[in-house]
C-alpha cells in the first residue's frame, strides 16, 4: 500500500514537473510582469511580496531613508543553509540612481525575482546562491523615481534626487520648473510659428522639425521645454526641483560642484548614497559591484579621469577585459568601454569609487541602444527608421501629437513631441529581454568572485620533532582575493595563513612544489599575511616548519575578506 | 633633569578667567551651542558672538557678516585651543562694538577626542583622534603604538648604535659633532659611515618585525588627522586621512554646520600651520585643473594685505608653513569659499621681530631666513642676455594663466605682426625655441636648461634644503631650551635595555615643546591675536543698499536705481569664491509685474563687489503710475535680505 502510493506521488510529481523541464520557463511563487514598469509603490510591493515567497533566500531590510522618507529597499539574497551573507563573497546590484533611467530598477528586480524563483530548480544558479550572496538595492532614488510617474517628466529628467537647490543662484529654491501644460504626465517640446524662425517644418511628415541652413528662412521657432516663466525672471523652467547627481556623491576622486556639476555638497551628503556607502564599508565581502543605468548600450568601467590610469593596474585590466568581452557576446549592440576615454570625466561616481577607492571589480551598465530598435548590424538607425519603430511597434505611443495651447507669454504655441518613456528607457515589450540579459551578465561576473580551496596538502616528517607541512591554496575563480590595487593602495585587511595546533618554527612560500626553498616569512611564521592575497585562477603554496609529536593535530586555515574562509585538519603524521 | 610641563594653562582654567568677569551684559553677546559630536561621544560646541537680537537692518547674529575662528583640529596644538578660549572673552570685553554689525563664531577645539594625547600619561605628541585603526592591514587594531620605554611619562625618540641584523633595523643616522645630542644623517661624500637608526620610543607589540606601525603615537595607525579628512586635495588610502574623505563625525560637524552658515566670509584657523606670514603660491591646480593648491590668483594681494595686518601686530617673521593635504583650512578656501587664514599662534622668540627692529633690520631678518640659499638667477636676465626679444621673455616668464592670454593675443594680431614675431623666433636659440614651442602646443615648460655645473637636479636640491633647514631648526630650538627654557625642552638620552633591541638610548624633545609656548607667554600671545581678529572683523566685506531712487522720464515712464555699497575691506567674495559659486549672488529684484518693465532685468545679479567703498548699481525702466509705490528687494545671500522703497513723485 505504502508503496504504491509512492508510486503515485512520484508519478504525479514527475507530471507535474515534466512541463518546467521541457521548457526554459521556471515558475515562481511571485509573478511579476516585466512587460511594464513599476512605480516606487509597486516596487516596493514586489519586493515584500518576493521576501515573504522566499523567505530562506530574500532578507528585504531598509538600509535608511530617503530624502523625503521612503525607504531604501535593500535585498540580501543568500542561501541561509549554507552560511550567514557575511560569510560569502557577495556582490553589489543596484539601479535607478538617475531616476529617469527607470529601467535600472526594473533590471534589478528581475535579477531578484530570478535567482531565488531558479533556486533549487536550475542547477547553475542553485551552485552560485549556495556559494555567494547578493545584496540587491533596485532603486537608489526613490523620491525621483516618484516623481517621475506621477508627475511630469522627460526622458532625461528628473535625474536629480529631490534635495531643493537653488539652481539659478537667485536666493529662491526650485520656483521654477517645467509646467505640464497639455497635462498628458509628460514634459514635452515647445514650438511657435514665427516669421524670422529658425527651423521648418517637415511638410510629409509635420512632427519633424528641421534646422534650417544659414541662408535659409524658416517659419518655426522652438521655445524648449513645455512651462512657463514661473518667477518671471525672463528665464523659463531654469529650478526645477532638486537636487543633486547622486552619482557625483561618492568618496572616490569627489570634486565641488564649481568641477563637477551636481557633485553635492560633500562626499555622502545625500542620505541615499549614505545609506549605501555605510552599508559597502561595513561589508568588506562584497567583492563585486554593479549600477544599471540608461542609455547606450555600454559596459563601463573606470576610471573616471584620465590621471587615475594606475588605478587599474595590468592584472586588474585583464580581469575587467573577460567579463567585459563576455558582456559584449550576452548583450548584443552593448560596448564594453572605458568611462573618462569614452564618455566623460566622472569625478565622485558610484562605480568609479567602487573600483578605485575600495578596488572591487565594478561595471556601469547603460541599457537600452538606438541599435535595438530594429536590430540588424548596419549603424545606428537613422531617424526615420526611428519613427517607423514607434509608429508600427510601439502604435506611436511615446509621442504626444502636437497640439495648440494658448500660452500665458507666447500665445499659441504647438505643444507635443516624445514623451517621458520615450528614446531612454527600453519599449516595454523589449524589457524582459533587456532584464534578462543584463541579469545573466552579472552572474557571470558574480561566478568569478574568488573560491578558496585546499588543492594539496602534503606533511613531511623533517626528522625528530620536526615536520613540515605545504599547503597549496586555489582559488579556480578570475577575480583575486585580493585584487592588485588592492594590494598596492594598502586598502582593507590582508589574507591571513595560519597554522594553530603545533608550535610554528618557520614558514615561508614556495613558487612551485619543486621549490626547494622556501621564501621566507620573517616574522610571525604562524600567522603569515598574503597582502596579495590568492591571484585569479592561480595558488599559493605555503610550508609551515613545526615541532610536534607524532600523532599531534594541525589545523590549517586561509581566512580573506572577499572569499569564504577555509581550513582543514590534518595529522603530523606521514601515511 | 627638568621635565617639560604642557606650558599653556587648561582652557577650562582660562575660559574661567576671561569670560566668567564679564560685566553680566555681556553675557547675552555669547552662545554657546553644540555641532556635533565626536567618534567618542564628546561635544564639539561653537560660541557665537555678537549684539543680541536684531540690528539697525533687522539682522540677527547667523544673518550679519562673519569671521570662524577654529582651532583644536589637531590635538597637540593646545596654544591653539586655550588662546582661541582666550580670545573669545577678550573680543567680548575690548572690542564689543565690532559685534554689532558682525558676528564671530569660535570653535575652540574640533577634535575634542584627540586633546587628551598630549596632556595623557604618557604624554605624546600626537594630533589624531580615537578612531580604531589597522595601518598595517594585520586584522589587528592599533596594537601596536608607541611605548614609554624609560617611564618618564613622555613618548620621546630612541637611537639604537649599530643596530644587529636580527633587528631588522638599518642605520642610517649619526651623532652630531658640533651638537651630540642632536642626530644627523651621514656625509656619505666625506666617507662618512651611518651609525644610528632612530625609532619613536617603543617595542614590536605584535612581534611582527615593525615597530609602532599601527596605534597612537606611532608612526602610523591609530585615528585620523582631520587635517587630512577634508575633501580638498584629498589623499585617498593615506594613513591618518580616515577610511574615507568626511568619514569622521567632526568634519561632517563642522561641514554641516558650516553649510547653515552662509554669513561667515572669512576664517582664522589656529593650528600647526602659518599661510600669514607667507601666503600660499599661486598657479598650482589639483590633477583636474580647477582647484587651487594655494591661491587664485586674485586673491593673492588680499591675501597679502592681511598677512602684512598679522605681522605687523605679532612681529612674527617666520612660521611654520606648509598644509596637509586635506585639511580644513583648504577646505574653507577651495570649497567652502571664503578667505581662510591660519597661524601656528606661537613660535620660538627668535622668528619674531624683536621690539627693537627696525625696517632695516627687518630686511635683515629676511636674508637671515635664507641665509646660504644662493639667490635663483633671474631668467628674464639671462634669457635678455642671449639676446631673446622682449615678447619671449615676457611669455617665458610669464604665468601659466597670463601665458593662455599672451596666445590668444597672438591670434589677433595682424598676419604682418604674426609674420613678424615667427621670424624673430626661428631665431631664437635652439632650447629657448623649443621650450616656447612647447607650451605653445600644449604641453608642459620644460623649464629653464641648467647651466652646466650651475646647479644640482631639483630633487636633490629640495632635499638638501630640507635637511640643512631642519639641522638648523633642531639647533635652534635646543638652544631655546637651553638658554630660555632650563632645558625643559629636551629629554637627554639614557641608555635602557630594550626587551627586544638590548642597549639602546632614549631620548629628544618633549612632547608638545616646539608646539607650545609656556604659560608665561600667552597673556601677551592673546593680547595679540585679539587685536589681529578684531582687525580681521573690521575688514570683513559687508553690504549696504541705497533707498531706491525714482526719476520720471515720460508720461507712466520711470528710471529707478539703486546702489549697493561695500563698505568693508576685503570684496565680499574672494576671486575663489566667485569661481566656487557656492553661494548665491547678490540679487537685486524690483517687485513689478514682469511686463512692465522696458529695460533692466528683473533680477540684477552681482557675484563681487570690491571693498572699499567698491559699488554696483542697478537701473531700470519701467511703466508705472504716478503715486504708485515701487519696492525693490535685495537678496544677499551672506549678509541678510533687505528691502526698500520709493513712491513715484513729480522730478526726482
Amino acid at each position: 500500500m505504502q508503496h504504491i502510493r509512492n508510486l503515485i506521488i512520484a508519478g504525479l510529481a514527475a507530471f507535474m514537473t515534466a512541463p518546467s523541464l521541457a521548457q526554459d520557463h521556471i515558475p515562481g511563487k511571485v509573478e511579476i510582469p516585466f512587460n511594464r514598469y513599476s512605480t516606487f509603490a509597486e516596487l516596493e510591493g514586489h519586493l515584500k511580496d518576493l521576501a515573504a515567497a522566499y523567505p530562506d533566500l530574500i532578507e528585504l531590510r531598509s538600509i535608511g531613508k530617503s530624502g523625503q522618507g521612503r525607504d531604501m529597499w535593500l535585498a540580501i539574497i543568500n542561501s541561509k543553509k549554507t552560511g550567514p551573507h557575511e560569510s560569502k563573497p557577495a556582490m553589489w546590484i543596484d539601479g535607478n540612481i538617475h531616476a529617469n533611467e527607470i529601467q535600472g530598477a526594473e533590471t534589478v528586480l528581475y535579477s531578484i525575482w530570478y535567482l531565488t524563483k531558479a533556486y533549487g530548480v536550475n542547477e547553475d544558479l542553485t551552485k552560485l546562491l549556495d556559494t555567494y550572496s547578493f545584496y540587491m538595492l533596485p532603486c537608489v532614488n526613490p523620491d525621483s523615481r516618484a516623481f517621475f510617474f506621477a508627475k511630469e517628466g522627460t526622458p532625461h529628467y528628473p535625474r536629480w534626487n529631490q534635495r531643493p537647490v537653488d539652481n539659478d543662484r537667485d536666493g529662491l529654491v526650485d520656483e521654477d520648473g517645467p509646467d505640464d501644460l497639455d497635462g498628458d504626465g509628460s514634459i514635452t517640446q515647445m514650438w511657435m510659428e514665427d516669421p524670422d524662425g529658425r527651423w521648418r517644418r517637415d511638410r510629409d511628415d509635420p512632427r519633424i522639425f528641421t534646422r534650417v541652413a544659414a541662408d535659409e528662412k524658416g517659419d518655426w521657432t522652438r521655445l524648449g521645454q513645455e512651462g512657463i516663466d514661473n518667477d518671471g525672471d525672463g528665464r523659463t523652467n531654469e529650478d526645477g526641483p532638486g537636487g543633486d547627481d547622486m552619482n557625483r556623491n561618492w568618496p572616490g576622486d569627489w570634486k565641488p560642484n564649481y568641477i563637477q556639476y551636481g557633485a553635492g555638497t560633500y562626499p555622502f551628503s545625500n542620505p541615499e548614497t549614505r545609506a549605501i556607502g555605510t552599508w559597502v564599508y561595513d561589508h568588506p565581502n562584497i567583492a563585486a559591484y554593479q549600477s544599471y543605468h540608461n542609455s547606450g548600450g555600454m559596459i563601463l568601467r573606470g576610471p573616471g579621469a584620465s590621471y587615475l590610469s594606475s588605478r587599474y593596474p595590468q592584472q586588474d585590466q585583464r580581469v575587467y577585459d573577460e567579463i567585459g568581452r563576455l558582456g559584449e557576446q550576452l548583450l548584443p549592440y552593448y560596448n564594453y568601454l572605458i568611462i573618462h576615454k569614452d564618455l566623460y570625466d566622472v569625478h565622485g561616481g558610484e562605480a568609479t569609487w567602487a573600483g578605485e577607492t575600495l578596488g572591487i571589480i565594478s561595471f556601469t551598465n547603460e541599457l537600452w541602444t538606438a541599435g535595438k530598435y530594429f536590430q540588424r548590424d548596419n549603424e545606428r538607425p537613422s531617424d526615420e527608421q526611428m519613427w517607423t519603430f514607434r509608429d508600427k511597434l510601439q502604435f506611436g505611443q511615446a509621442y504626444k501629437q502636437l497640439t495648440e495651447y494658448d500660452h500665458p507669454e507666447h500665445g499659441k504655441v504647438l505643444i507635443g513631441g516624445l514623451n517621458k518613456y520615450s528614446s531612454r528607457n527600453t519599449p516595454t515589450f523589449m524589457l524582459e529581454e533587456e532584464c534578462h540579459r543584463n541579469f545573466a551578465f552579472t552572474m557571470f561576473h558574480a561566478d568569478q568572485m574568488p573560491v578558496l580551496s585546499f588543492e594539496r596538502v602534503e606533511v613531511k616528517h623533517e626528522g625528530g620533532a620536526l615536520w613540515s607541512v605545504t599547503v597549496e591554496v586555489r582559488n579556480d575563480k578570475l577575480i583575486p582575493t585580493r585584487t592588485a590595487i588592492t594590494a598596492r593602495r594598502g586598502i582593507g585587511t590582508n589574507d591571513l595563513i595560519t597554522l594553530e595546533g603545533a608550535e610554528v618554527v618557520a614558514s615561508g612560500s614556495l613558487a612551485n612544489w619543486r621549490d626547494k626553498t622556501i621564501s621566507e616569512a620573517r616574522h610571525e611564521p604562524g600567522r603569515v599575511q598574503l597582502a596579495s592575497g590568492v591571484g585569479g585562477r592561480s595558488s599559493v603554496i605555503h610550508r609551515f616548519y613545526v615541532e610536534g609529536a607524532r600523532g599531534d593535530r594541525v589545523t590549517v586555515r586561509l581566512k580573506a575578506e572577499k572569499a569564504a574562509d577555509i581550513e582543514t585538519e590534518l595529522r603530523l603524521d606521514t601515511e | 633633569m627638568m621635565r617639560f610641563k604642557r606650558g599653556a594653562p587648561s582652557l577650562a582654567a582660562l575660559t574661567a578667567a576671561t569670560m566668567l568677569t564679564l560685566p553680566a551684559t555681556a553675557q547675552d553677546w555669547s552662545e554657546r551651542s553644540t555641532i556635533g559630536t565626536s567618534r567618542s561621544g564628546r561635544a564639539i560646541e561653537v560660541t557665537t558672538l555678537g549684539k543680541p537680537g536684531a540690528d539697525a537692518l533687522g539682522r540677527s547674529r547667523d544673518q550679519r557678516p562673519a569671521l570662524l575662528l577654529v582651532a583644536g583640529v589637531q590635538g597637540q596644538h593646545a596654544i591653539g585651543r586655550d588662546a582661541a578660549g582666550a580670545v573669545t572673552g577678550r573680543i567680548l570685553s575690548d572690542h564689543r562694538g565690532l559685534l554689532e554689525t558682525h558676528t564671530l563664531y569660535v570653535i575652540h577645539e574640533l577634535s575634542p577626542d584627540a586633546s587628551g594625547w598630549l596632556g595623557g600619561t604618557p604624554s605624546m605628541e600626537f594630533g589624531r583622534t580615537r578612531t580604531p585603526g589597522d595601518a598595517d592591514h594585520d586584522g589587528r587594531i592599533d596594537e601596536d603604538g608607541a611605548d614609554d620605554l624609560n617611564a618618564d611619562g613622555l613618548i620621546t625618540m630612541m637611537r639604537i648604535a649599530n643596530p644587529s641584523p636580527s633587528s631588522g633595523l638599518t642605520a642610517e643616522w649619526v651623532i652630531d659633532d658640533v651638537e651630540p645630542r642632536l642626530m644627523r644623517k651621514p656625509k656619505g661624500e666625506d666617507g662618512e659611515v651611518a651609525t644610528h637608526a632612530m625609532l619613536i620610543e617603543g617595542i614590536d607589540n605584535d612581534n611582527d618585525g615593525a615597530f609602532n606601525e599601527d596605534g597612537p603615537g606611532g608612526s602610523a595607525g591609530g585615528g585620523v588627522n582631520l587635517d587630512m579628512n577634508f575633501p580638498s586635495h584629498y589623499d585617498e588610502h593615506a594613513d591618518g586621512g580616515g577610511l574615507y574623505t568626511t568619514s569622521e563625525p567632526e568634519t561632517r560637524a563642522i561641514i554641516d554646520w558650516l553649510l547653515k552658515h552662509d554669513n561667515i566670509v572669512a576664517a582664522l584657523v589656529y593650528g600647526p600651520h602659518d599661510n600669514l606670514v607667507k601666503a600660499p603660491a599661486v598657479g598650482k591646480f589639483d590633477p583636474s585643473g580647477r582647484m587651487p593648491e594655494g591661491l587664485e590668483k586674485g586673491d593673492e594681494p588680499m591675501h597679502k594685505a592681511i598677512g602684512k595686518a598679522f605681522t605687523d601686530i605679532t612681529g612674527m617673521k617666520e612660521a611654520p608653513a606648509g598644509e596637509t593635504d586635506g585639511s580644513l583650512v583648504s577646505y574653507l578656501y577651495t570649497d567652502f569659499g571664503v578667505w581662510s587664514f591660519s597661524t601656528p599662534v606661537w613660535v620660538r622668540p627668535d622668528q619674531v621681530k624683536n621690539d627693537g627692529d627696525g625696517d632695516k633690520e627687518e630686511g635683515d631678518a629676511k636674508a637671515d631666513a635664507e641665509p646660504t640659499e644662493p639667490r635663483a638667477p633671474d631668467e628674464a636676465a639671462i634669457l635678455r642676455e642671449q639676446g631673446v626679444p622682449e615678447f619671449i621673455v615676457e611669455f617665458l616668464t610669464a604665468s601659466e594663466e597670463d601665458r593662455g592670454e599672451m596666445m590668444a593675443g597672438f591670434e589677433s594680431l595682424s598676419p604682418d605682426e604674426q609674420a613678424s614675431r615667427m621670424e624673430q623666433m626661428s631665431q631664437l636659440p635652439d632650447d629657448v625655441r623649443n621650450r616656447v614651442m612647447a607650451i605653445a602646443q600644449g604641453g608642459e615648460d620644460p623649464g629653464m636648461p641648467t647651466p652646466e655645473g650651475a646647479k644640482p637636479d631639483a630633487e636633490t636640491k629640495d632635499k638638501k634644503e630640507d635637511k640643512s633647514k631642519g639641522d638648523k631648526d633642531e639647533l635652534a630650538w635646543l638652544q631655546y631650551s637651553d638658554e630660555e627654557r632650563d632645558g625643559e625642552g629636551f629629554v637627554d638620552w639614557v641608555e635602557i635595555d630594550h626587551p627586544q633591541l638590548g642597549r639602546v638610548e632614549v631620548g629628544g624633545f618633549a612632547p608638545g615643546f616646539r608646539v607650545n609656548p609656556p604659560a608665561s607667554e600667552l597673556e601677551p600671545l592673546v593680547e595679540q591675536q585679539a587685536e589681529f581678529v578684531s582687525a580681521l572683523l573690521a575688514k570683513l566685506p559687508s553690504l549696504s543698499v541705497s533707498e531706491p531712487e525714482a526719476e520720471r522720464l515720460g508720461q507712466g515712464l520711470w528710471r529707478v536705481r539703486v546702489r549697493a555699497t561695500n563698505p568693508g575691506f576685503l570684496p565680499t567674495r574672494s576671486a575663489m569664491g566667485a569661481k566656487a559659486r557656492r553661494t548665491a549672488p547678490v540679487v537685486i529684484s524690483i517687485d513689478v509685474e514682469p511686463d512692465t518693465i522696458v529695460s533692466g532685468p528683473r533680477h540684477h545679479q552681482f557675484w563681487t563687489i570690491e571693498g572699499s567703498g567698491g559699488h554696483a548699481d542697478c537701473e531700470w525702466i519701467i511703466r508705472a503710475e504716478l503715486g504708485q509705490t515701487i519696492n525693490v528687494t535685495t537678496r544677499t545671500g551672506v549678509f541678510g535680505d533687505r528691502s526698500g522703497r520709493v513712491e513715484l513723485k513729480e522730478g526726482r
